[in-house]
């Protein structure tokens, strides 16, 4: 089974939700701000690699994590990664699990990405996700249990 | 191989190469199949070339650069050798 996390650009919010699922990040506590920035390709992903699932590792019960990044157009690529599934591949429904991880995104966090990624303050911008990221981590521990309940 | 023609506006252009590549004769009734192959991310089967090349047609109104990713990313994930091919860019 294949465990997609998905968001807007691949380098933050899905690679932090995948790194609790592998067990990169705490899910008892609120990590420091160093473990959140060695977490694997935390603010790494270049623009030109959106749309390439990355492989974070595989958990305890054997199912591939990934993290994804899929632009602005999330429903549609959504649809068409679980069509390729379905059509191409011929998987069945349970072969595959997406999740959006988006939601759990503070306008902090948004205008940090943009700024590392987008314009290339990676100081500023690395300061604003990852505090924005610590506020809302609860979730992001709660979005990943209920995954693994889920799957 | 799967060989997939992905359009977004322009889909006679991606039909048209479709059908060429498979040696079909045009549809008479283009409205017809306009109409059977338009849902948005659905990857229509369109048959088998002589190579035995599977082929397939893809209607996404947001094509680009993550598109192309999603699907040869995906296709390394499956384990799938894909051809994507955009007749509109040609």
């Amino acid at each position: 089974m294949k465990i997609i996390y998905s968001c807007y650009g691949g380098a933050h919010s899905s690679i932090v939700a995948s790194a609790i699922h592998i067990g990169y990040l705490p899910a008892d506590r609120v990590p420091t701000r160093k473990e959140i920035l060695n977490a694997p390709y935390y603010d790494q992903s270049p623009r030109g690699v959106r749309g390439t699932p990355i492989y974070m590792g595989t958990d305890e019960k054997l199912r591939a994590v990934y993290a994804l990044g899929m632009g602005p157009y999330r429903a549609e690529y959504t649809k068409i990664a679980y069509n390729f599934a379905f059509q191409l591949a011929d998987k069945n429904k349970k072969d595959i699990y997406i999740v959006n991880v988006v939601p759990l995104l503070s306008p902090q966090v948004k205008l940090g990405g943009f700024m590392s990624r987008g314009m290339g303050i990676i100081k500023l911008g690395r300061f604003l996700t990852v505090s924005g990221i610590q506020k809302r981590y609860n979730l992001f521990i709660k979005l990943v249990e209920d995954v693994k309940r889920r799957c | 191989m799967k060989i997939i023609y992905v359009f977004n506006k322009n889909f006679y252009a991606a039909v048209k190469a479709a059908y060429l590549h498979l040696k079909l004769d045009f549809p008479e009734n283009l409205e017809d199949t306009i109409n059977s192959y338009n849902e948005e991310g659905n990857f229509y089967y369109l048959g088998v070339d002589i190579e035995l090349n599977e082929i397939y047609l893809l209607h996404s109104s947001k094509c680009n650069y993550i598109l192309k990713n999603l699907l040869r990313g995906f296709s390394n994930l499956y384990n799938e050798e894909i051809l994507i091919i955009f007749p509109e860019i040609l």
